[in-house]
């Protein structure tokens, strides 16, 4: 099989759990599609790696990680500058229906990076605790601390009366 | 305080999740190679950089940054075929003239000797300007405008691609429309579709009205067979056969094939209960893709079924009566399958990594020469009519009247 087939298998088989990940790293849909989208590509450019990959589920999602990473650094750049009033949202650019899917992509959206890496990692992408360890090559208690202070975080996040504390985007294990 | 549902989160976000054709990966690839060539004379800025500017790294996986800017020419791949469809003796392809062009629909009837431009839907608001074709019957084509969706919408669970319907050969267009009364049968001379590729969630296959253009889901349904969505093989028609459909069972997770001999009215389903369950991962969302069973259907009730022990190792089966009984083949171990179809001798025809194989009457397999048949296909050979075949590649569509000698067919 070339690396090309395997590419394609790869992509027909991952690319909808991955995205589904990213999304909740990103808080957005078609971010999330692109930038799984744009590791595939950047896989596809050089595969060598890729092939020998003892699980090629898990060098996806790093890739796909590494990807998000850039863009959700900006973002959160992004969304400081929204919450500071220096930045307008166009009206079409913001959900219009409060469901309650889109408010747990947006409470995700408001944990730090490496809380939010953790708590999709463990709950959307279903890695065990080692697993996310070693994904992210951080020790399990980190992990462990990471997941409680986001479980927590989200609970706040997700009550209707609680204003949400923007120091939580500024601290992380 | 509410606790999150991430169950729900992963269920409905995947429902959401639309994946492009493999073929625009391949083309950002190519963009990736072009900006890595181009600043690779800067690697050590960019990694002086990137160690002063990122906190943490990952581990155990590839350690690419993040974009940069691109060098491609906006001409260098341009014009290409984007997608290309058919039935009976009509090709319809799409050309695009430019990367952020859209794409324009041509019309052959000769064999791709020579092509006519034709009309295109009108564009949908925010239009990803990835679009497809899909050939349901004569005159029958199904435009797909994918969109840019947002968040509103993927909570909505509103419609995410725009469709259009042509019942004249592309010559005047139609929003496409469901009706929620269901047919009894496909209508003849049409190809059914899957109630995903209409994005509607109530029904798994849907027929089209080849006068109309309208859609309606088929009022009986394949039972004891659960088909995951957006499998890439599910439907297999012939024009003289049954109806066969591929998935698995919903209680045990092995492959399974359900066939109606009277389009749509009656079903039956085969277990094959010795093949490897189909696993769908520890979050119940992405089936194995190349676990699920193929299907190649020819003429009357012949049928043969590839069903997977791994990924290298084959089961082969066949049945010759429109699956009432069904017969072991053999096992083709070291070789991945990439698509099957039966040849205008009724012997089916399997593309591995190493070459095509095709077997007998008893279920042998066995080294076999086909010529002309692009490298890397972008699309399985499928029948379109009951002499002619249709692959493709990057470089255009392929035909074939036997499946054994194949030719390139010009573009537009």
């Amino acid at each position: 099989m070339d690396a090309e087939d395997a590419v394609r298998q790869a992509y027909e088989a991952y690319y909808r759990r991955l995205v589904t990940q990213v999304s909740g790293l990103v808080g957005d849909l078609a971010e999330a599609e692109d930038a799984v989208h744009e590791a595939f590509a950047r896989v596809l450019a050089s595969p060598r790696s890729f092939l020998h990959a003892d699980d090629a589920e898990r060098w996806l999602r790093v890739a796909a990680l590494n990807v998000a990473r850039t863009r959700y650094r900006r973002r959160w750049l992004f969304d400081r500058l929204v919450r500071s009033g220096r930045v307008e949202i166009a009206p079409g650019s913001v959900p219009g229906v409060s469901g309650d899917r889109v408010a747990l992509l947006a409470a995700l959206r408001r944990l730090a990076p490496p809380t939010r890496e953790a708590v999709v990692l463990h709950h959307l992408a279903d890695l065990s605790v080692a697993e996310v360890a070693a994904t992210l090559g951080v020790p399990a208690g980190t992990v462990k601390a990471r997941l409680a202070r986001g479980r927590a975080a989200l609970a706040r996040f997700l009550s209707d009366d609680e204003t949400v504390p923007l120091a939580e985007g500024l601290k992380h294990a | 305080m509410r606790e999150p549902d991430f169950e729900r989160l992963r269920s409905e976000v995947g429902d959401a999740v639309r994946q492009p054709d493999f073929f625009t990966v391949r083309r950002r690839a190519r963009q990736v190679r072009r900006r890595r060539a181009v600043t690779s004379g800067a690697v050590f800025l960019a990694t002086v950089l990137a160690a002063t500017s990122f906190g943490y790294a990952v581990r155990s996986g590839p350690a690419d940054g993040g974009p940069v800017g691109s060098a491609a020419s906006p001409t260098d791949g341009w014009p290409r075929m984007s997608a290309v469809t058919g039935t009976g003796d009509e090709l319809y392809t799409l050309m695009e003239s430019c990367e952020n062009c859209r794409a324009q629909l041509y019309a052959s009837a000769d064999d791709g000797a020579s092509w006519q431009r034709r009309t295109e839907p009108p564009a949908a608001k925010n239009s990803s300007g990835m679009s497809t074709v899909t050939s349901l019957a004569p005159g029958v084509v199904v435009w797909r405008d994918a969109r840019t969706v947002t968040g509103a919408e993927m909570v909505g669970q509103t419609l995410f691609d725009h469709l259009s319907i042509t019942t004249d050969g592309g010559r005047s267009w139609r929003r496409s429309a469901v009706d929620t009364s269901p047919v009894a049968a496909v209508p003849a001379g049409t190809q059914p579709v899957t109630c995903e590729f209409l994005e509607i969630k109530t029904c798994v296959y849907a027929a089209v009205d080849p006068v109309t253009g309208r859609f309606a889901p088929l009022a009986r349904q394949p039972v004891g067979i659960k088909v995951p969505d957006a499998s890439p093989f599910t439907i297999n028609m012939p024009q003289d056969g049954p109806l066969w459909v591929s998935g698995m069972d919903p209680t045990t997770h092995k492959p399974a094939v359900a066939t109606s001999p009277d389009r749509g009215q009656t079903w039956r389903t085969h277990v094959f209960t010795d093949a490897a369950t189909i696993s769908f991962g520890k979050e119940q969302q992405a089936v194995a893709w190349p676990l699920l069973p193929q299907v190649a259907a020819g003429p009357g009730g012949t049928a043969y079924v590839r069903t997977s022990r791994n990924q290298t190792e084959q089961d082969t089966h066949y049945t010759a009566d429109g699956g009432l009984t069904w017969h072991g083949g053999d096992t083709i171990h070291d070789a991945r399958m990439h698509g099957a179809f039966v040849a205008a001798d009724g012997r089916p025809i399997v593309r591995t990594d190493t070459g095509f194989l095709a077997g007998d009457s008893t279920g042998r397999y066995t080294p076999v020469p086909v010529s002309g048949y692009p490298e890397t296909p972008t699309q399985q050979a499928q029948l379109i009519s009951p002499h002619r075949y249709l692959a493709a590649a990057e470089n255009g569509p392929y035909l074939s009247e036997d499946g054994r000698t194949w030719r390139q067919v010009p573009l537009p």
